[in-house]
């Protein structure tokens, strides 16, 4: 499917929401039995960072989506995709809390 | 009827539908006119009438009993419906991807196109058209002048005009309007993600054989790996073992189990269990990713995976049994329920494993089977009012209840509630804080249900339609 996306920036988004899903995935599953206060610490860092850097790619993929218009369909499905890890981790926050 | 005039006449039903408007009889009213309008368009592409019927379903369900959850998975239901009446054969989670892409994009991808297109290839206006669009506009115009001056002339004429009340139009309402025509527009001239379901259609769920003979290199490797995956999958099947013989012991034995001994047991057991199943899986995957699946001597690896996808299975009704044993003593809650639909995905995730390895199937088999076994489980979650049925079997099951738990659920229970308190004895269980609380609570809903405009009328309104 990455074939899919030729534009650089789309890659590496499509990467790091891929990156963020399967890394926020294991820690929710992690911290759903062990309640430790380093997984919790190391969960928060994680979300604080993750969240900041996606919203950073947000906004460049919206800047590339502008300067390239003709690849606005691979550009929204990237769009859509890392915006799609913010309800995701909404969700693994109500599971942990 | 043009695809324009269809969308202006969907955005004016729209907005007069939902503007201002929470969820109610109004979703189902728009999902029939959806529904009709695809019917109509159906010689461009056929309806997926697969898909048609559990978007309708959903309507009804927000109609019966708008929850968040039901109007989420009716907005799910709706994005797979547009996806699948793009791609009939695309797969399930693409489908959602491309119902949601296309409702925001659609436009801009044929205006795109449309801009990008040589002069000469571009679709133009016929001069048929152009004068009906003229001829509308100028008769439009006229008819406001003429209006204007006959009001002058003709007081019955005046008094009649004056009855034309516009307040209704303003700046929001007309964005709320602009946005339904753009989501028509979308949903009736959709754009297709070629490349993307070219894509798709080469993803096979059966895996390629090799078509050459193994060399003695990626042999030694796949012997290599089929040893190292014997030891690791030997040595999870003898800890979950151990794990069930003493689950057993638990399970049998006659010490009466407290409250939290329950809520330990199933919630940190089930824990336990989708963590272990998830890296069980990941390693199973990680092992049959390719040429293990072709190669001779992996019996004894496909056996022992066999093994610990039975013993799982048996985990998950040790776990079933656990979660039905707490339920029968303390009742139902929301998150007693999670567990059985986690149990239930468990199982069917176990058991498209076991095919993925018997059948020589991909990964993408799991991921496409998997998405279709959670869209069907929400579907059929879906037809059961859950905050109705919690407080029934709570209520009518449970010696002491926790009323305040009911009372923290959707406003939907209230009635059963306030049945509740007012049936004889109840003075002697419950506070008087608590019966004071309820009757408010009930006097809210009624007054929320009254004030309910015929668009949000939800199943309360016609199954006691003296209180609406």
């Amino acid at each position: 499917m990455m074939a899919y996306f030729t534009c650089s920036i789309n890659r590496f988004a499509m990467k790091m929401t891929i990156l963020y899903f399967l890394t926020g995935s294991l820690l929710m599953l992690l911290l759903l039995f062990v309640k430790v206060d380093f997984l919790f610490v190391v969960a928060l860092i994680f979300l604080s960072i993750s969240s900041v850097i996606n919203g950073i790619t947000v906004f460049c993929l919206i800047m590339s989506m502008l300067l390239n218009f003709a690849d606005i369909e691979q550009h929204t499905m990237t769009l859509v995709a890392a915006l799609l890890n913010y309800p995701i981790a909404f969700l693994y926050i109500h599971f942990v809390f | 009827m043009g695809i324009h005039i269809k969308s202006i006449l969907g955005s004016l039903a729209f907005s007069y539908l939902f503007y201002t408007k929470s969820f109610g009889l109004n979703t189902l009213l728009l999902s029939i006119l959806v529904l009709v309008f695809l019917f109509i368009c159906r010689k461009q592409r056929p309806l997926p009438w697969g898909y048609s019927l559990p978007y309708l379903f959903t309507a009804v369900m927000v109609f019966m009993d708008p929850t968040a959850f039901k109007i989420c998975l009716h907005f799910m239901a709706f994005f797979i419906l547009i996806g699948k009446y793009i791609a009939p054969t695309s797969s399930l989670y693409l489908s959602w991807f491309i119902g949601v892409v296309n409702m925001i994009i659609a436009s801009l991808v044929k205006l795109n196109n449309h801009i990008n297109q040589p002069r000469s290839q571009r679709k133009v206006l016929s001069k048929k058209r152009i004068d009906y669009i003229k001829g509308i506009i100028i008769a439009f115009l006229l008819l406001i002048l003429f209006a204007l001056l006959y009001q002058k002339a003709n007081p019955i004429f005046d008094g009649l005009i004056q009855q034309i009340d516009l307040n209704f139009i303003s700046a929001p309402w007309l964005l709320f309007t602009l946005f339904g025509y753009i989501m028509f527009v979308n949903i009736l001239n959709p754009y297709n993600p070629k490349e993307l379901l070219a894509l798709d259609q080469q993803k096979a769920n059966e895996l390629k054989h090799p078509e050459q003979l193994f060399t003695i290199p990626i042999l030694e490797k796949l012997k290599s790996e089929q040893t190292l995956g014997s030891i690791v999958l030997s040595s999870l099947n003898l800890l979950l073992i151990l794990f069930l013989v003493t689950d057993i012991i638990y399970l049998f034995q006659a010490d009466p189990i407290s409250n939290a001994g329950y809520s330990k047991s199933v919630h940190q057991g089930v824990y336990a269990l989708m963590f272990s199943i998830v890296c069980a899986i990941i390693i199973i995957l990680f092992l049959f990713r390719g040429h293990l699946n072709f190669y001779k001597g992996n019996k004894r690896l496909k056996k022992l995976t066999y093994f610990w996808i039975g013993l799982n299975v048996i985990l998950v009704f040790f776990t079933l049994y656990k979660n039905f044993q707490y339920i029968d003593a303390l009742g139902f809650t929301y998150k007693r329920i999670g567990v059985f639909v986690y149990l239930l995905l468990t199982l069917s995730g176990l058991i498209t494993v076991y095919i993925k390895v018997a059948s020589l199937r991909g990964f993408i088999y799991l991921i496409r089977t998997n998405i279709t076994v959670v869209f069907g489980l929400l579907l059929l979650s879906a037809s059961i009012p859950w905050d109705r049925a919690i407080t029934w079997y709570n209520l009518e099951n449970i010696e002491h209840p926790d009323i305040s738990y009911l009372m923290n659920l959707g406003d939907t229970n209230s009635e059963q509630l306030y049945r509740y308190i007012h049936t004889p004895n109840r003075e002697t269980i419950l506070h008087k804080d608590t019966f004071k609380e309820i009757e408010k609570r009930y006097a809210q809903f009624l007054s929320i249900q009254r004030e309910r405009t015929w668009q949000e009328y939800t199943a309360f309104q016609i199954r006691s339609p003296r209180r609406k």
